[in-house]
């Protein structure tokens, strides 16, 4: 067996770090489409400010990270069904005001190290805890999304006429906006809160370059997320680098490379 | 027999600017019923009226039978909009999954297609004369392709009410009489009940056998074999795709 892999440390990470990477660009599929990829990086940074106000409190911060950031998606997705014109500005502001908390509370610390990881990640503060929290809540989400499968598939394609083919709009979009906030709290551990909302749009942004249909671009976007996560995380165990930097850089490499093949298939077919 | 569509004394208003006022209407289960009438003159407004879109000032509007507000059986009735084909041509989705999303109350525990749909998707295809394209992108078709697709989505429910909102707008000659055939179809073949607002009057009063003009914030209901339509283009000189203001004998009442 491979070094990286007999750390139990190691092996915790892997772990977590492959249901993130299925779950991550899963959600992305539907976000990106939706036209909604700013609300992954919004909510990333209210659930900062959850996780400096659990190393404040000595509370787990993963818990207050999901508590903030599952009240600000539906505070999100409030603003959005009513305030559709300027949902954009909206989500700037609770931004925002998600990093200012975070930069206050994070001033409060004693000790600021802790947080650095959750910013950009680590390989090391997997603990068992953590996968007590995130196998069962990862088995949720890839519940959820495959149950009200096509009920998702066409709120993301057209949320107007959804009601009419008898989805219930407004359950599923209220379910999908605490999924993002579950992945993006759970995803912090890895990738950290300042890289996830990476994760979830560049593993789609290059399925997109090459899937032929939606069932594709789902599968090419975990595939990316998978194949990246992984090379990201043993690159950055015998490099020594920071993990959520490997593998954010990895997705890009991965992005030019999809839009290298879409560039040899369009010639192709001159 | 339950009326598919019960109106009376209907009023709706966009910000103040009355668009109805007071209208009735019946449309009954053999009806192709064509919407007729002047941009701005509420055609649109009253078929999202009846799709439960927008929600009425005040009067009652009945769709099978069932108060509008109270009406949850939304596959029994199909709609198309006239936005239909404004959407992401970059989205990444096949003609079969578009049409199989509309399948959605039919599917079970798991919202995914099993044999039985698939088959059902197949032959809609089949229907409108798609079924090579099944898996090719919906933004990689034509202008007229995708209006098949669409109207193959609003079919493949089985629906007993469909209502198209100027489903004609951007397609080829050739098709839109493949089309009108398709229509025609449905409603005389398959017993659908059809609301469609088009502004192609002679086509559409050539076909349909109840014509329902919009003009001064009412509706007022014709047999088309009434409906003397050379009379009013004779009215209307070369403005031959508005209908004019005119008289109506009695004056909007349906059950006349």
């Amino acid at each position: 067996m491979p070094e990286v892999f007999t750390y139990s440390f190691m092996q915790r990470t892997f772990l977590v770090g492959n249901i993130i990477a299925v779950i991550a660009p899963l959600i992305g599929v539907f976000l990106i489409l939706k036209r909604l990829s700013l609300i992954g990086n919004t909510i990333s940074h209210i659930a900062l400010a959850g996780v400096a106000m659990g190393l404040l409190l000595g509370i787990y911060p993963v818990f207050l990270a999901i508590l903030f950031s599952v009240l600000a998606a539906l505070g999100i997705e409030k603003i959005r069904s009513r305030f559709n014109d300027y949902a954009e500005l909206s989500l700037s502001i609770i931004l925002a005001a998600g990093l200012g908390i975070a930069a206050i509370l994070i001033g409060m610390l004693k000790n600021s190290t802790g947080i650095m990881s959750y910013l950009f990640g680590s390989l090391t503060i997997v603990s068992t805890q953590d996968l007590y929290v995130v196998i069962p809540m990862a088995i949720v989400i890839l519940l959820v999304i495959f149950v009200f499968y096509y009920g998702f598939f066409f709120l993301s394609f057209n949320e107007k006429e959804a009601r009419l083919a008898g989805i219930p709009v407004r359950f599923l979009n209220l379910s999908f906006m605490i999924i993002i906030a579950v992945t993006v709290s759970l995803s912090m551990r890895i990738v950290g809160g300042l890289l996830i909302a990476s994760l979830i749009s560049i593993p789609v942004a290059s399925a997109l370059q090459l899937a032929r249909s939606f069932k594709e671009t789902i599968f090419l976007s975990v595939m990316a997320g998978v194949l990246s996560v992984n090379t990201g995380l043993i690159s950055s165990y015998y490099l020594d680098l920071a993990p959520g930097g490997t593998i954010i850089i990895v997705n890009i490499l991965f992005f030019l490379l999809a839009l290298f093949l879409k560039f040899l298939k369009k010639r192709g077919r001159v | 027999m339950t009326k598919m569509v019960r109106v009376r004394n209907l009023s709706f208003s966009y910000d103040g600017h009355p668009v109805l006022k007071n209208v009735n209407l019946d449309i009954e289960k053999e009806d192709f019923v064509a919407f007729v009438g002047p941009n701005g003159s509420g055609k649109s407004t009253l078929m999202k009226l009846m799709i439960g879109e927008l929600v009425p000032d005040s009067g009652e509007l009945r769709i099978l039978g069932t108060e509008i507000s109270e009406f949850r059986e939304w596959s029994r009735i199909a709609y198309m909009s006239q936005q239909v084909r404004s959407f992401n041509y970059s989205f990444p989705a096949t003609v079969k999954e578009i049409i199989a999303a509309n399948l959605y109350q039919e599917m079970g525990f798991f919202k995914v297609l099993n044999k039985k749909l698939e088959e059902k998707v197949e032959s809609i295809l089949e229907l409108v004369g798609l079924e090579d394209y099944k898996n090719k992108q919906i933004g990689s078709l034509s202008g007229g392709q995708q209006q098949r697709v669409f109207i193959a989505r609003t079919l493949v429910n089985d629906p007993e009410l469909i209502f198209l909102d100027e489903p004609m707008v951007g397609i080829d000659a050739a098709f839109q009489d493949d089309f009108i055939d398709l229509i025609n179809r449905l409603n005389k073949d398959l017993g659908k009940c059809i609301v469609m607002v088009s502004h192609d009057i002679h086509v559409i009063s050539k076909q349909a056998n109840k014509i329902a003009c919009f003009s001064n914030q009412n509706v007022f209901l014709h047999d088309s074999a009434d409906f003397e339509i050379d009379e009013i283009y004779g009215e209307i000189g070369c403005q031959k795709r508005i209908i004019p203001e005119h008289q109506h004998i009695n004056g909007g009442d349906t059950d006349a």
